[in-house]
Formats: C-alpha cells, structure tokens, sequence
C-alpha cells in the first residue's frame, strides 16, 4: 500500500482551498473547488474545515484512498479501510466512524454510449461503519449505522437506519428513516429511537478516538483548508 | 492478515492462544459513570482457538474457549470458560455465554452443552496445533530453496567424485 503510486501523487502539494463564511456556503464552496480540480485530472484527498476550531479529523496512514474524498471535521478512519472514489467524489460529513476493512467504493459506471457517467457520493454525518462492512454508490443519510460485514450495493439509505451484522441490502433498496434491516434483507420500523443519545455516544467515540488513535497510528498527510495551517 | 487493535485498548491473552487467518480482534467500548465512553482492556485466557475470519469484540474469554469460522462476537460479550461458538454464528451484544455450553445460530442462542472432559480435549488441541505449527518466514524460506537447489547439485557431483575416486585408484595401481 505505502508503494502505491497513487499514494505518492496524494502526498504532492495541491492548491488551497477557498473557504467561505456560513457552513452552507462552505459546503457548496468545497465541492465546486473539488470539481475545479478534478477538472484538472489529479487526485488528492482533503480536509475540509467547517469550524474555527480546526478539524480534529484522524486518518491513519496505512487507509487506502483513492481519487478525491473530502472529509468533514471529527472523522476517524481507522487503518486498513479503503475508500475508492473511481466513479466521482466522495464526500464525507462530519463525526463518522470508519473502522478498519471498510469498503467505501464509488463505483465507475457507463451509459448506454460506453461513456462514464461521473456521480457524486454523499455520505451524511453520525455515521458508524463498523469492521469489513461494504458501501457500494450508495447515498447515505444522518445517523446510520452499519455493523460487521453487511454490504449494500446501489442503494439509497435515508437517516437513522441501522442495518444488522452480516446482512446484505439487494440493489436498488430504498431504505427510509427509521428502519431496521435484520436477517436476509427483511426491513422493519424502529420502534424505539433514541437519537440524542447516540449522537452523544458518537460524539464521545470521537473525541476518545481523536485522542488516543494518534498515540500509536500515523496520521495521513493530507491537504489541510488555509485556515488551519 | 489477522488484526489486533491493541492501539484502542490493552490485550491480554494467556497460553496457546491460536488465532488463524483474517482474525480482527478488536476491545470494545462501554459507557461509565464518570467518563462517559470508554475503552475497556480485552482479556482471552488460555487454549483458546479462533478460526478463520471471525471478528471478536468480546469483554473477557477464558479458558478453553473455540469461535468457528466467520463468527461475529457482539460488543462486550462475555464467553465463560469451556464453551464453544458453532461457525458462521452472529453473537448479540452483551451477551453472555456460560460455561460447558455450546452457542450458534444468527443470532446465537443456546444450542447444547458440553462434555466435561472437553477441557482436556481442547488443551490438546490448542497445544498440537501450537507443537505441529511452522511458521512463514521469507529468509527461512529462501534458506530451504538454497538447500533444495544445491541438494541435486551434491547428488549429481557424487558418483563423478566416486568415479574421479576410482580413476585415480586406477591410476595409482
């Protein structure tokens, strides 16, 4: 993985991002500079900055990324996850969990001309992907979970689902809020919410997290906003 | 490749614990009074075998403990000493596993129990596998296909050496 050619160019210097006032604006700031510089065909990995307080995102070093994936503030990547965006942007919100052999994929698709369709996969914030689960050109909401080995393939996921261990979603499965989908794709309503409350835990594991990982992980050299440096 | 994420939390294992291939073996996190979310230190006793890519998120293992393969041990779990978890089983959360017993299923429940000589059947096992195991090493390796080169190179440079050794016997008779 540290051969990886790929890895090398990300390293490389790019140009700073513009950063404007309002989260909203920055937002839409961040993706329009993000399709100025795919235009210009290089691939890099950035580090988005919403608040002044600076982004305390943690990417450890040995993660696998490819083409551009933005991140929020608050992220943790834990090591040995991939997160390929060869179908277009990936964009990641804030406080979300990536644990190690997640599969976040892209995936590169065509129309009926043989030409590649660029889409664009956007991934909310108080998300939780847990060991070996696989996203696949899915569009996630707010607040899902995603526990041990499940996998999704071209789906859509709203917010506050939960999808159970080793449980795969089948294509094209519009997931709504609130649902639950446990044993083979069978998909029920949670009866019980409790949202604040996981907020509050992943808010926790996050801050625990942001401290203790750089301890013994090497964080990712990645392109930082202009404010932060 | 096997993980242990000893990183988020201290790992303690005992004796011939075997882990084979594509293991993730992470603590969990649970919540206190004071700290709020917390990881917590991840304790696996003695002979205690788990197989080929299962992820443990497990509190505490003891002794004598067999997890199959593809198994999914939920978040502070707890697995007694001598029990075992059938392949392919999805441990809930929090869930507790007593001793002698066997757990499988999606999600696992109790399925049997347990001889109580199977504490002896596995320390044997466990401590087999541990004797009859030869580990990958890339330079050993090198070593052996050196060997195995020069071996026919030895072989074929015998009978010349015997027949050199039979000249020169001739010639000094």
């Amino acid at each position: 993985m540290e051969g990886n050619p790929q890895d090398k160019q990300q390293r490389q210097p790019q140009p700073q991002q513009e950063k404007l006032a309002t989260p909203e604006s920055n937002k839409q700031g961040g993706q329009s500079s993000a399709r100025g510089q795919t235009a210009k065909g290089d691939s890099s990995t950035q580090l988005k900055s919403e608040s002044p307080s600076g982004p305390k995102t943690f990417i450890a070093e040995k993660t696998e990324i490819v083409g551009r994936v933005t991140f929020g503030d608050n992220c943790i990547v834990h090591p040995l996850c991939s997160i390929i965006a060869e179908g277009g942007d990936i964009h990641i919100g804030e406080y979300n969990i990536i644990e190690e052999k997640v599969k976040i994929i892209n995936r590169l698709k065509k129309d009926e001309n043989g030409q590649p369709v660029k889409r664009k996969m956007i991934i909310g914030s108080y998300n939780v992907f847990e060991v070996y689960s696989t996203i696949e050109s899915t569009d996630i909401g707010d607040m899902n979970e995603f526990q041990h080995r499940c996998a999704i393939i071209d789906s859509r996921v709203d917010n506050y689902c939960q999808i159970n261990p080793a449980v795969t979603v089948s294509r094209g499965t519009h997931l709504e809020s609130y649902s639950v989908v446990y044993d083979d794709g069978k998909i029920r309503k949670n009866q019980e919410p409790n949202e604040e409350a996981k907020k509050v835990g992943i808010k926790e594991l996050c801050a625990f997290l942001s401290e203790q990982l750089p301890k013994h992980n090497k964080a990712r050299v990645v392109q930082q906003p202009a404010e932060s440096k | 490749m096997s993980i242990l994420r000893g990183d988020l939390a201290q790992i303690k294992m005992g004796q011939y614990v075997i882990l084979r291939e594509d293991v993730v073996i992470r603590p969990t996190y649970t919540k206190t009074k004071q700290k709020g979310l917390k990881y917590v230190q991840l304790s696996i006793g003695d002979n205690v075998y788990i197989d080929k890519a299962s992820i443990v998120c497990a509190l505490k293992i003891g002794n004598n403990v067999h997890i199959g393969k593809n198994c999914i041990i939920g978040h502070r779990s707890i697995l007694r000493d001598n029990c075992r978890i059938l392949d392919g089983s999805i441990l809930p959360p929090d869930t507790i596993v007593p001793p002698f017993t066997v757990y499988g299923g999606r999600p696992a429940t109790y399925i049997g129990e347990l001889p109580e000589t199977i504490g002896v059947i596995h320390k044997d096992l466990t401590t087999n596998f541990y004797k009859n195991f030869q580990g990958v090493d890339p330079r050993r390796q090198g070593g052996g296909n050196q060997q195995q080169q020069q071996q026919p190179v030895s072989s074929s440079s015998q009978p010349q050496n015997t027949a050199r050794a039979l000249a020169e016997q001739e010639r000094q008779n």
